[in-house]
């Protein structure tokens, strides 16, 4: 009888997309297939990020996928409001994390997308800054 | 430090701030800690009980030493603070 190869599902590109308006204050940031990894840790439950090297400590697994889609949302942000870019945050974790998340056996293996809308604040909260020059008497 | 190597929050902040990072809570969300030091800079989840794995990523990723976390008196002084 003939073998057939199971032709192995290859994973699919991790792509990150960030789009903004003409005069910065609305940015609209794509995150799509991003492996993590969620393992236990004791008592607690851990997710790391492999193509962004970003990381939570849940109390449950439930509880480790909600704190890194809300972390790595306000991260974006917050990279969008410094830097007004997210190159910052597009690092790669090092091969040592690869090889212990993708090794353990206990690794639950997710793929993570999310697709988010920034709106900054482009004005200062007030109307301005008035300068008050003190008289020399 | 308990035996199995959870560290509390109040000695991960302590540690992250005396070896350089800026730590700050993020008022609308309990647990989450903005954390900057050089090009590092994330917002994330700082639990009231550290473990292992956090500990270690946050090592890696803020430089600090693995065994300050553990033992804070090893830990480098705050700028200003006198040295005993």
């Amino acid at each position: 009888m003939a073998k057939t190869k199971k032709k192995k599902a290859s994973n699919p590109d991790t792509v990150a997309l960030h789009g903004h308006s003409s005069d910065g204050s609305f940015h609209v940031v794509g995150i799509g297939n991003l492996r993590v990894v969620i393992v236990p840790d004791g008592k607690f439950w851990f997710a790391q990020g492999l193509e962004i090297d970003y990381a939570v400590q849940g109390s449950s697994e439930q509880d480790a996928k909600r704190k890194f889609e809300y972390g790595l949302e306000a991260t974006v942000e917050a990279h969008l409001m410094v830097h007004g870019t997210i190159e910052g945050l597009l690092r790669v974790a090092p091969p040592e994390v690869w090889k212990e998340f993708l090794g353990d056996p206990s690794g639950k293996k997710r793929l993570y997308s999310q697709l988010t809308s920034h709106v900054l604040q482009s004005k200062l909260p007030f109307d301005g800054i008035h300068y008050l020059v003190a008289e020399v008497s | 430090m308990a035996d199995d190597g959870i560290v509390p929050r109040a000695v991960v902040i302590e540690v992250l701030r005396r070896n350089g990072a800026e730590v700050l809570e993020q008022p609308d969300k309990a647990d989450m800690f903005l954390v900057v030091k050089g090009r590092a800079f994330e917002v994330i989840a700082i639990p009231e009980e550290c473990g292992r794995k956090l500990l270690h990523y946050l090592s890696r990723k803020f430089t600090t030493p693995i065994h300050h976390f553990y033992n804070p008196l090893m830990a480098p002084p705050l700028p200003g603070e006198p040295i005993q």
